[in-house]
């Protein structure tokens, strides 16, 4: 079978650098142009909007909210959706701090749990808070999801969490928290493939792919939308690459 | 005009009786305060209001006003001929005084009521003799009273509490204050308040219903020990696992494979038959085998299954297979390893009581490795190995059903030599051998799980699910 | 001050490690691999962090708590396996806790996802919607296919299903892919012009 990058003698480096530097020039264009209050449409994600609500209801009921930030490892591929974790924890935990009941969350990933205690540390200083707790509420499970989600299972029949949120590396454990607690709003989200069909059988509100690296535009950091539109750029430049190439491998020109 | 001290009728100016109740005005006369505009007595020497000097010569031609709500503009009235102030008192002199000082309590009132600044009670102020003060008012009534003070006018001047003292907040209430004014300005968009709608509960399922699913899932979990083989099993195994085997078939007994251990005991069961079987072809073949893993459990289970079979343990004491270790890090770890085998080891010796590691037969980098083999059952930890492998080595992927078709695109692109499901590839491979029956048996036990699948789908549809309670 | 510093720190440390594996500099090669083996270390620690947190939390949970004997024997187990590990490394022992304590909870664990699957997917087969209906079709359609008789009594079915997972399949996990790794790269992007900063937390 023909090799996917066959241009450069089978390196795939060079390629790479460039498709980087692209990348890297438009997210610079984009994102000055969104600090420059420049307008970007976003097509609506319902999840994030219900996220929204339900910081407000969390607040209304002074429920407290339980995240499970799975095993994303911030390091290698794993470090987008560990940070789409901890872009959820953060907008959780700043907009419900001054409820008084604490965020709680579980990690399988130990390089993701001092991270997630200082995002957490910091969103609830951002929102007033006079003593922001020292991050204790975030527990380490072990290193495996299963472990992760009988650990998660414990702390949210302790604490009858509103929601539960289960975004970033996220997989079949998902399911034992949403069949053993089904009146917790459960959100679950995974950027990768594989998990995809399961997760969505199991949330009530389900986010994949690069829909989970997207949140950061959509929650409240408005500087993600210039990323945002030029990651949509360069894949309009890609998409068109693919149908330049069929084309031409299906004439004879190139195969 | 001339206000009536009885029923308060406004009467002209010249009237001596009042038009409405009859009343003598003879004695309703009044002094007009040229400061203040306020009515006092003929007889009064200060203002009530604003205690200016109503005996000074500006103000003994100033007439009473017409009251505020009946003229725009307080117009100079002439009252009656002012009378000396030393007349004597007339009969029947306590009624009227008394009467006067209702009139006077009321004005005051009511000049007080009114928002004109008043002058500084020092101003203007005369030293005051009671005795003509008294005088003026027809008599003194304290007569004969010892230690009386003097008459003040304190009466108009207004009533002023004390200013409370300045009140200070701490730093504490400061930042309360600071809080709440932000919560209470908050901006709330409409359109989120309008939305205010969160999905209901999800209904919990019955219990009887959940023990019916246990007992359909486990009957079809028994159903490979039970059954002595309904369905027909495929006698030549699929392109995948072919690819596979003729693969393997072809390496010589100086090859050199690693094999990396990327499931855990959770899956063990899926992989493990194909693992076994694949890693004691390559013994028989006498290729040099190197096992690691990025999982502590990894490489716990490859311990396991290296004792539990006798020709890999007999490999282990030949020194044909070793463990190389673990390799922490997950994607940091195999991109250390992609760069120098003996880097990525360096820190790491393997060491048990009859086997020691020596990385002396080892390849010192990845491209000395004829083949990779990948056990996995982690899309990610797949696809980290598969991307960062060299483009003159493609490795061999036997993985789990879940994570198959997360990479079916690297099979078709090239990628992977060959891409395996382990649960159907280990089917295939018993079928092919003696170990038809466990084949056959594992074939009736995924026929039975689809049944029990379309058995849910259809209750699914079939039975009233109550539904969950709204939040 | 230290913000800005931190933050260079990391955005150099980015920089350099990937011009180190995209550029063929050996000085750059070596100077990525020593941060990466640096980060390995740090994995290390950052597991031994993990370790002090378990032990704190669940000593508070065994003092006090709903669930203290729980908390008891996990702490029991842990320093018990733990110390087997340092006394006693690559030891018959070791390998009994692997095999009959460790082992067993995983798969069991793992079991018992099989039972969660079925009653979750009892509430996904509900033919409410059409993406209900899809799901419903291709599971049985994919699961049909997957049973090896379906291709020994009918070979036709196992090239439909190689098909479906050529085609549709491969299609659609392409797609999925592009986009995800075009998110990542976005991600580390921002990462390094330093308009997120994860290892300080703050915005």
């Amino acid at each position: 079978m023909t090799p996917l990058v066959p241009l450069l003698s089978g390196n795939t480096e060079p390629i790479a650098l460039i498709v980087i530097l692209i990348l890297g020039a438009l997210v610079a264009l984009f994102t000055l142009r969104a600090r420059g209050g420049g307008r970007m449409a976003l097509r609506p994600l319902r999840v994030y909007q219900r996220l929204s609500e339900l910081c407000s209801q969390a607040t209304e009921s002074a429920a407290t909210v339980f995240a499970t930030l799975g095993s994303s490892a911030p390091e290698g591929s794993g470090m987008a959706s560990a940070q789409a974790a901890l872009m959820l924890l953060r907008f959780v935990g700043r907009n419900i701090a001054h409820t008084g009941r604490p965020v709680r969350a579980t990690t399988c990933d130990a390089a993701l749990l001092p991270a997630a205690q200082g995002t957490l540390t910091q969103a609830e200083r951002s929102d007033g808070l006079r003593h922001p707790r020292t991050g204790s509420q975030i527990s380490f499970a072990g290193p495996e999801p299963l472990g992760m989600a009988v650990e998660a299972e414990c702390a949210m029949a302790d604490d009858a969490p509103l929601a539960n949120l289960m975004v970033g590396d996220v997989g079949a454990e998902a399911l034992l928290l949403t069949e053993m607690h089904p009146g917790v709003i459960h959100y679950a989200g995974s950027d990768d493939p594989a998990d995809g069909a399961l997760l969505q059988i199991a949330g009530d509100e389900t986010v994949i792919g690069e829909d989970v690296l997207s949140g950061g535009a959509y929650l409240d950091r408005p500087m993600h939308m210039g990323s945002l539109v030029a990651q949509d750029t360069l894949r309009v430049v890609l998409m068109v690459a693919i149908l330049v190439g069929v084309v031409a491998a299906s004439i004879g020109l190139w195969g | 005009m001339i206000v009536c001290p009885n029923c308060q009728h406004q009467n002209h100016v010249q009237a001596s009786h009042c038009a409405q109740c009859g009343q003598s005005l003879s004695d309703a006369v009044y002094r007009v305060c040229p400061s203040c505009g306020a009515l006092n007595p003929i007889d009064g020497q200060f203002c009530q209001r604003c205690l200016t000097d109503l005996t000074a010569p500006a103000a003994q031609a100033q007439p009473a006003p017409a009251p505020p709500d009946m003229a725009p503009e307080p117009t100079p009235i002439e009252s009656a001929p002012a009378e000396p102030a030393a007349q004597p008192a007339k009969p029947n002199t306590k009624k009227r005084e008394a009467k006067r000082k209702k009139r006077r309590d009321r004005k005051e009132r009511a000049a007080q009521r009114d928002i004109a600044p008043l002058p500084d009670p020092a101003e203007g102020r005369q030293p005051q003799s009671p005795e003509n003060g008294l005088a003026e008012l027809g008599g003194d009534p304290l007569a004969g009273v010892s230690d009386v003070l003097p008459l003040e006018t304190a009466v108009a001047l207004p009533h002023r509490g004390s200013p409370p003292a300045e009140l200070r907040s701490g730093h504490d209430e400061q930042e309360d204050a600071r809080l709440f004014s932000s919560l209470a300005s908050e901006p709330a968009p409409l359109t989120a308040a309008a939305q205010q709608v969160l999905p209901p509960v999800r209904a919990e399922l019955p219990r009887w219903l959940k023990l019916v699913l246990a007992l359909m899932l486990l009957l079809a979990a028994c159903i490979p020990t039970l059954s002595p083989g309904w369905l027909p099993t495929p006698t030549t195994p699929s392109a995948g696992t072919n690819a596979m085997l003729s693969a393997l078939s072809s390496l010589g007994s100086d090859a050199q494979v690693l094999v990396a251990y990327e499931y855990g005991p959770d899956h063990a069961a899926e992989l493990d038959p194909v693992a076994q079987r694949v890693l004691e072809q390559l013994a028989d073949q006498g290729v040099r085998i190197h096992l690691l893993s990025t999982e502590p459990s990894g490489l716990g289970l490859a311990e396991r299954m290296l004792h539990g079979s006798d020709s890999l343990q007999g490999g282990l004491d030949r020194g044909q297979i070793q463990v190389l270790g673990l390799l922490p890090g997950r994607e940091i770890g195999v991109r250390t390893l992609m760069r120098s085998v003996e880097s990525a080891f360096r820190m790491q010796t393997v060491t048990s009581e009859t086997h020691a590691a020596d990385l002396t037969h080892t390849p010192t980098r990845i491209s000395g490795f004829d083949h990779v083999i990948l056990l996995g059952d982690d899309s990610r930890a797949m696809r980290a190995w598969i991307e960062q492998a060299p483009p003159t080595l493609h490795p061999l992927a036997i993985v789990t059903a879940q994570v198959y078709p997360a990479l079916v695109p690297y099979e078709a692109s090239g990628q992977l030599v060959t891409l395996v499901q382990g649960p159907t590839a280990a089917i295939e491979l018993q079928a092919s051998t003696s170990s038809r029956i466990t084949a056959t048996g594992a074939t009736d036990g995924l026929a039975a799980l689809f049944l029990v699948v379309l058995c849910v789908a259809i209750l699914a549809n079939v039975l009233p699910v109550k539904p969950g309670k709204t939040r | 001050m230290r913000r800005i510093m931190v933050a260079a720190f990391a955005v150099i440390a980015g920089l350099l490690v990937c011009l180190g594996l995209l550029l063929p500099s050996p000085w750059l090669g070596r100077v990525a691999d020593l941060l990466l083996e640096g980060a390995l270390i740090l994995a290390a620690f950052a597991l031994l962090l993990g370790l002090l947190n378990v032990l704190r939390s669940h000593a508070q949970k065994a003092v006090k708590g709903p669930r203290r004997g729980q908390s008891i024997v996990l702490i029991v187990a842990l320093l018990l396996t733990l110390a087997i590990g340092l006394l006693f490394p690559q030891s018959a022992a070791q390998a009994w806790v692997f095999d009959y304590v460790y082992s067993p909870i995983q798969a069991s664990l793992g079991a018992l996802l099989a039972f969660v699957a079925l009653q979750a997917a009892f509430r996904a087969f509900r033919l409410r919607t059409v993406d209900a209906a899809i799901l419903l079709v291709s599971s049985l359609i994919m699961l049909f296919l997957q049973i090896p008789a379906t291709a020994a009594l009918w070979p036709r079915l196992g090239a439909v299903r190689d098909w479906m997972l050529a085609v549709p399949v491969a299609a659609g996990i392409r797609g999925l892919l592009l986009g995800i790794a075009l998110g990542t790269m976005a991600t580390a992007l921002r990462v390094l012009f330093a308009v997120d900063r994860p290892y300080t937390g703050e915005e």
